[in-house]
C-alpha cells in the first residue's frame, strides 16, 4: 500500500555512553523494522564505516546483505554541508566554487557547531525540506556517544539563540520543531547494567527531556540470562568443585547487581528494554539475533 | 610495564569512551609513586566513585592522595572551560579584548561542545606541568572520544578555528591586500557574499564579531599547539591504548596504532581492559565438571556459551598480540568482580598491571 504522501520518516536517534553496544543495538532495531516490512535506512556518522567492518561489507555498500528492505549509509559533515549547499545555489558550480574556496573551506572547519548543524540538519531534513524527502519509513541513526550527543542535539537551539534571525535562525527553529516532535523523531539511549553506564544513562536521559521535552527509550544491553536465585544458590552448593561453585556464585551477584541497576533505571523510563547478552563474536550474527528476540522500541 | 613508567616523563592515556582509561591512568599513577616517584595523574571526567577515592573535586586543582609509598601521588581534574577561559585571559593583548572573546556568543558555543577545546586544554595543563618542574611523571587521561585517533587531530582542528586568513577576511582588514593576490581576493569575495546569502546578516555579525576577537591570540594558539606536539613526540613521552579489544575494537586498535606512527608518536603499550572475566582464569573443564554434578537447568549451557566466547576472543587478542612485534606490549587485564573504584580497588589494579607480563600466556584453557 502507498504511504500518504505527507508521511515522512520517523526518525530515531540511538546514542549513549561509548562501549556498551550502541551500534549493534541501532543495527538490530533497523534490521528488526526492516524484517516486519518497514522501508528502513540504517545511518552511520563520520569518515570511517563501522559497519562495513563488523558485516565484512565491501566499502561503499548501501545495502545491509540480506535484508531488500534495509539501506545503509554513512554521513559525514563536509558532504552534509556540500548538499544542503547545492540546494540552495542555483548551479552546482557555484555551490562548489563556494566551498572549495579557500577561506571558505577554512571557515567550515573552524566555525564552532556549524559541523553539528550540518549532521542534525540532515537527520532532520525529512521533516523539514522539500528537496530532502525520502521514501523511507524510518531512519535509525547511529549517534554519537553521550558527550559529542549531547554537543549535536545543542547545536540548533544554540545557534538559534546566538541569531535568531535570517536563514539560519529559520532553519534552526525547524529543526528544534522536529526534535521536539515525538511524532517525527525519537531517542533511545543504550546502556549496561553496571553503574557507570547507567549514571550516564540517567543523566542523558534528563539532559535529552530538558532539551527537547521528550522521554527517551532506554535500552539495557547485555543483560545476562537469568536463572532462579534458588537454583543458582542450590549449584553454589551442590557444585562438584570449588571453581564451579565460585561460578555459581558469581553469576547470583552479577544477577543481583543487575536487578538493582534496571530498577534504577526504570524509574527514568519505566519500560526500559532488556536485550540479553548473547556470547556471539561474529557481528552479523549477534544482530541478527537480537534484531528477532528483542523487544519493540 | 614497570620499566616504561620508569623510563620516560610523561604517559597519556589513550582509548575511545567507556574502557576504563581514567581508572587504569590513575593505577598506573599508583606503581610509579610507589617505586618511589612524584606523580601528577591529571584527569577529565572520572567516575564519581573513582573521584571520591582520590578525593578530586570540581575546582580543587591539584591534591595529594595519602599513600603509604616512598614517592607521591597527586592527581587533578581539569576543567577545560576554565583553563580555556584562563589562557585567554592570559594571552589576549587586553582585558577589553580577553572580555570581547569570551562574551561572543558564538566563543560561548564553542566552549559548550567538543570542537577539540577539551583536548587542547588538556595539552595546555599537560604543558605546564611538565615545565614546571614539580613532578617525575605526569600521567594524561585524555577526553573521551568517539575514536582512539580523535585526540591526535583534536589540537589542530582547534588551531584551524584560529586561522589567520578567516579573521583577516571577515574583519576586512586593509594589510590583506599584500598577502592574498587580487584575483583570489575577487573569488574570496564573492563567496563571502554567498555566504551571507546562505546564513544572514546577523550570522555573518557573530561571526565576525568572533574572529575579530580570536585573531589577537591566534598566534599563540598556534605556538602553543605546536609546543604541544613537540611535547608529545619527544623521548619522554610514551602512549598507551586502553581498550576492551572486543572484534570491532581490534580492529580500531590497528587503526590507531598507524595513525600514532604516521604522527611520530609512541605506544609503548596496549592495555587490553576487561578481557575477561576473573573466573575465566580458573580451570573450564573443572567448573564444567562441577556444574554438570550441581545439574541446574541450563547452568551448564550457560557456562558452555560464556567459555566458547571467551576462547574465541582470547585467540583473537593473541592474534592482535603476535601483530604487535615487540615494540608494543600488550597486557590483559580480566575484568574485576569489583568496579575498582576505591583506593584498594587501585592498588589490586596496579599489582595486576605490573604482573601482568607474566600472565600474558595465561589465556583460555
Amino acid at each position: 500500500m502507498a504511504r500518504p504522501s505527507d508521511r515522512q520518516p520517523e526518525i530515531l536517534f540511538v546514542t549513549g555512553k561509548g562501549g556498551v553496544g550502541k551500534s549493534v543495538v541501532a543495527a538490530a532495531l533497523a534490521l528488526r523494522a526492516a524484517t516486519a516490512g518497514r522501508k528502513t535506512l540504517l545511518v552511520e556518522f563520520g569518515r570511517q564505516s563501522f559497519y562495513e567492518r563488523l558485516l565484512g561489507l565491501a566499502p561503499g555498500s548501501d545495502h545491509y546483505p540480506g535484508q531488500p528492505n534495509l539501506l545503509l549509509q554513512r554521513w559525514e559533515e563536509e558532504a552534509c554541508l556540500r548538499e544542503y549547499v547545492g540546494h540552495y545555489l542555483p548551479l552546482q558550480r557555484a555551490a562548489d566554487f563556494f566551498l572549495d574556496n579557500k577561506i571558505i573551506r577554512a571557515l567550515v572547519r573552524a566555525a564552532p557547531t556549524l559541523k553539528e548543524l550540518a549532521l542534525i540538519g540532515k537527520a532532520t531534513g525529512p521533516h523539514r525540506l522539500r528537496w530532502a524527502r525520502s521514501d523511507r519509513d524510518l531512519i535509525v541513526i547511529d549517534a554519537f556517544s553521550t558527550g559529542h550527543f549531547l554537543a549535536l542535539l545543542r547545536a540548533p537551539r544554540g545557534i538559534h539563540e546566538a541569531v535568531p534571525a535570517g536563514p539560519v535562525g529559520r532553519q534552526t527553529g525547524t529543526i528544534l520543531e522536529v526534535l521536539q516532535d515525538p511524532q517525527k523523531c525519537r531517542f533511545v539511549i543504550v546502556t549496561l547494567a553496571q553503574e557507570l553506564p547507567v549514571s550516564e544513562a540517567l543523566e542523558l536521559h534528563a539532559a535529552i527531556a530538558a532539551e527537547t521535552g521528550q522521554s527517551a527509550r532506554i535500552v539495557c544491553n547485555r543483560v545476562q540470562p537469568r536463572l532462579p536465585d534458588t537454583e543458582l544458590a542450590r549449584a553454589a552448593r551442590s557444585a562438584g568443585t570449588a571453581s564451579a561453585s565460585a561460578f555459581a556464585n558469581r553469576l547470583q551477584t552479577v544477577q543481583e547487581r543487575q536487578s538493582a541497576w534496571l530498577k534504577k533505571l526504570a524509574r527514568a523510563d519505566k519500560d526500559t528494554l532488556r536485550w540479553p547478552q548473547l556470547y556471539l563474536d561474529k557481528g552479523d550474527a549477534l544482530i541478527a539475533m537480537l534484531a528477532k528476540e528483542s523487544g519493540q522500541i | 610495564m614497570k620499566h616504561i613508567l620508569d623510563r620516560h616523563n610523561v604517559i597519556v592515556c589513550t582509548g575511545s569512551g567507556g574502557v576504563g582509561k581514567t581508572t587504569i591512568a590513575a593505577a598506573l599513577g599508583l606503581i610509579a609513586a610507589r617505586s618511589g616517584r612524584k606523580v601528577l595523574v591529571l584527569t577529565v571526567d572520572p567516575a564519581r566513585r573513582l573521584a571520591a577515592a582520590l578525593g578530586l573535586q570540581h575546582g580543587g586543582g591539584v591534591i595529594e592522595v595519602p599513600l603509604d609509598a616512598r614517592g607521591a601521588l597527586h592527581a587533578e581534574m581539569i576543567e577545560p572551560n576554565q583553563i580555556f577561559e584562563d589562557y585567554i585571559r592570559r594571552v589576549a593583548p587586553g582585558a577589553q579584548q580577553a572580555q570581547r572573546i569570551l562574551e561572543n556568543k558564538l566563543y560561548q558555543q564553542l566552549a559548550t561542545t567538543l570542537s577539540g577545546s577539551q583536548e587542547f586544554t588538556s595539552l595546555l595543563r599537560l604543558r605546564e606541568a611538565v615545565n614546571g618542574g614539580d613532578y617525575d611523571l605526569v600521567v594524561l587521561d585524555t577526553p573521551p572520544t568517539e575514536h582512539a585517533a580523535e585526540f591526535l587531530e583534536a589540537p589542530e582542528r582547534l588551531a584551524s578555528l584560529f586561522d589567520g586568513r578567516v579573521a583577516r577576511w571577515l574583519s576586512s582588514d586593509p594589510d590583506q591586500s599584500g598577502i592574498i593576490s587580487g584575483l583570489v581576493r575577487r573569488g574570496t569575495t564573492a563567496a563571502l557574499g554567498i555566504l551571507q546569502l546562505l546564513t544572514g546578516k546577523a550570522f555573518i555579525a557573530e561571526l565576525t564579531g568572533f574572529f575579530a576577537g580570536v585573531r589577537s591570540i591566534a598566534g599563540d594558539i598556534r605556538e602553543s599547539s605546536l609546543d604541544a606536539h613537540r611535547l608529545l613526540t619527544g623521548s619522554g613521552t610514551a602512549f598507551m591504548l586502553v581498550s576492551s579489544l572486543d572484534a570491532a575494537k581490534i580492529l580500531e586498535a590497528e587503526d590507531f596504532r598507524a595513525a600514532l606512527g604516521d604522527s611520530g608518536y609512541r605506544l609503548a603499550a596496549v592495555i587490553v581492559n576487561r578481557a575477561h572475566p576473573e573466573w575465566f582464569r580458573a580451570d573450564q573443564n573443572e567448573i564444567a565438571a562441577g556444574l554438570r554434578k550441581a545439574n541446574v537447568p541450563g547452568l551448564e549451557e550457560l557456562h558452555a556459551a560464556m567459555r566458547r566466547y571467551y576462547t574465541r576472543l582470547g585467540r583473537a587478542h593473541a592474534e592482535f598480540s603476535r601483530l604487535q612485534g615487540h615494540k608494543t606490549a600488550v597486557v590483559k587485564l580480566a575484568e574485576l568482580d569489583d568496579e575498582p573504584t576505591g583506593l584498594d580497588g587501585l592498588a589490586r589494579l596496579a599489582q595486576w598491571l605490573t604482573t601482568a607480563d607474566r600472565a600474558r600466556n595465561n589465556t583460555a584453557r
